[in-house]
């Protein structure tokens, strides 16, 4: 009886199930999810979770193109960094938090975290000249508080009014250091934190889902003369947007 | 127009016209390899009955003349987009079965566009599920030790809420 035959059967065909599809076909499947579709899907069974965790095809859907306009390169940078993907970081940990936010990343286990910030040079298109990236990028970061509604957030802490200037908002800039791709989304997420140990003008109890902005100043200028791309990293659950 | 025949696994003898069925780069190249005249004899397509056959054959008859396929296996707007044309959403509706049929067929017979439209449309069954869901949508073992579960627990504890 041939296999297809079989799969008509009746009997078998209740049994019929997606992960006997020969491995080839399943990863064609998959490969065609977005990242935001990929957790659930990874975390069905076994097989799934390794097709979609190791397979080159899929893991490249993880990483987006970040290119400035008039840029001579393109980076790639991993979804959870992207204006599209709800990214949860912030939420888990609050950027005010100080040790307390530390400690909350510590409990972060979220299997994509420890992927590299950009794509690997191997995963990269491979006749697209944009894509020839410097080894070395420096990413600044500028915190500033957004000051909206938070009166009933922090019980009765008034920020509502004028901006909060940058002097009054303990703006500071970070450097860190990239070579390679050796730089995995947690470092940039624990950098955050760090930097996110600023103390707070006024100390306002630190509240959870305070509405907060930073941003991410990927500061390329070393490669690229003065060129910036700008990250918006918002607080909650909003996203993290960027914008040129 | 020549005509050619196709023998499916359940012995049913199909006629097709010629440029529908090298749809099929396997049928293609098999004409090829013959010298082209293959019209008193039916090619056996042992792996496809006839249902599916058949199915396959609507496919390749509506996309008779589509352009080629890119030829880049890396294209990624390829990959990207889920969005299936109209006409082929509609002959994908079909029961689950018939639809992993039709995906190992165009497999098997070599229809890119085809084997693609199936995937995509198996991804978009995928999307905007829970992993439950998709377990009971498909008929996915969960075989994840309490181990793992576990740890996909403590991983997701941050994005439910």
């Amino acid at each position: 009886m041939s296999k297809t035959a079989e799969l008509l059967d009746p009997d078998r065909s209740r049994d019929f199930a997606i992960t006997s599809l020969p491995i080839e076909l399943q990863i064609q499947i998959l490969s065609h999810l977005a990242f935001v579709h990929q957790l659930p899907a990874a975390n069905t069974c076994k097989l799934w979770r390794h097709i979609i965790r190791t397979t080159p095809s899929i893991k490249k859907r993880r990483y987006i193109p970040l290119c400035h306009e008039g840029s001579q390169y393109i980076w790639y940078i991993h979804s959870l960094v992207d204006l599209t993907y709800p990214s949860r970081i912030q939420t888990t940990v609050p950027w005010w938090g100080g040790d307390n936010a530390r400690w909350n990343i510590n409990s972060i286990s979220y299997p994509f975290l420890d992927e590299p910030l950009l794509l690997p040079k191997t995963l990269r298109p491979k006749e697209d000249p944009k894509t020839k990236c410097s080894p070395t990028l420096w990413i600044h970061l500028v915190a500033h508080r957004q000051q909206q509604e938070c009166q009933q957030l922090n019980g009765g802490y008034n920020l509502m009014g004028s901006p909060v200037n940058a002097t009054e908002s303990g703006q500071r800039r970070f450097t860190m250091t990239y070579t390679g791709t050796g730089l995995t989304v947690r470092d940039l997420a624990r950098f955050i934190i760090d930097a996110g140990g600023v103390p707070p003008v006024e100390a306002p109890p630190i509240v959870p889902d305070f509405d907060m902005e930073a941003e991410v100043e990927v500061n390329v200028s070393e490669v690229l003369g003065d060129e910036f791309l700008w990250l918006h990293i918002y607080g909650t659950e909003r996203l993290w947007t960027i914008s040129p | 127009m020549s005509t050619i025949k196709l023998l499916s696994s359940d012995n049913a003898e199909l006629a097709v016209d010629k440029e529908v069925a090298e749809r099929s780069i396997l049928i293609k190249n098999m004409l090829e390899d013959v010298g082209g005249d293959m019209s008193d004899q039916a090619i056996p397509i042992p792996n496809v009955n006839e249902a599916v056959l058949r199915k396959v054959i609507e496919w390749c008859e509506h996309h008779k003349s589509d352009p080629p396929p890119p030829a880049d296996e890396d294209s990624d707007s390829r990959k990207k987009s889920t969005d299936i044309e109209e006409w082929d959403q509609k002959f994908m509706q079909v029961d689950q079965e018939m639809l992993f049929e039709i995906i190992l067929a165009a497999n098997y017979l070599d229809i890119k566009p085809l084997l693609d439209v199936g995937c995509k449309t198996v991804a978009n069954m995928i999307k905007g599920k829970s992993p439950e869901e998709i377990r009971k949508t498909f008929n996915i073992q969960n075989d994840f030790t309490p181990e793992e579960e576990d740890q996909i627990r403590r991983e997701n504890e941050w994005a439910e809420e």
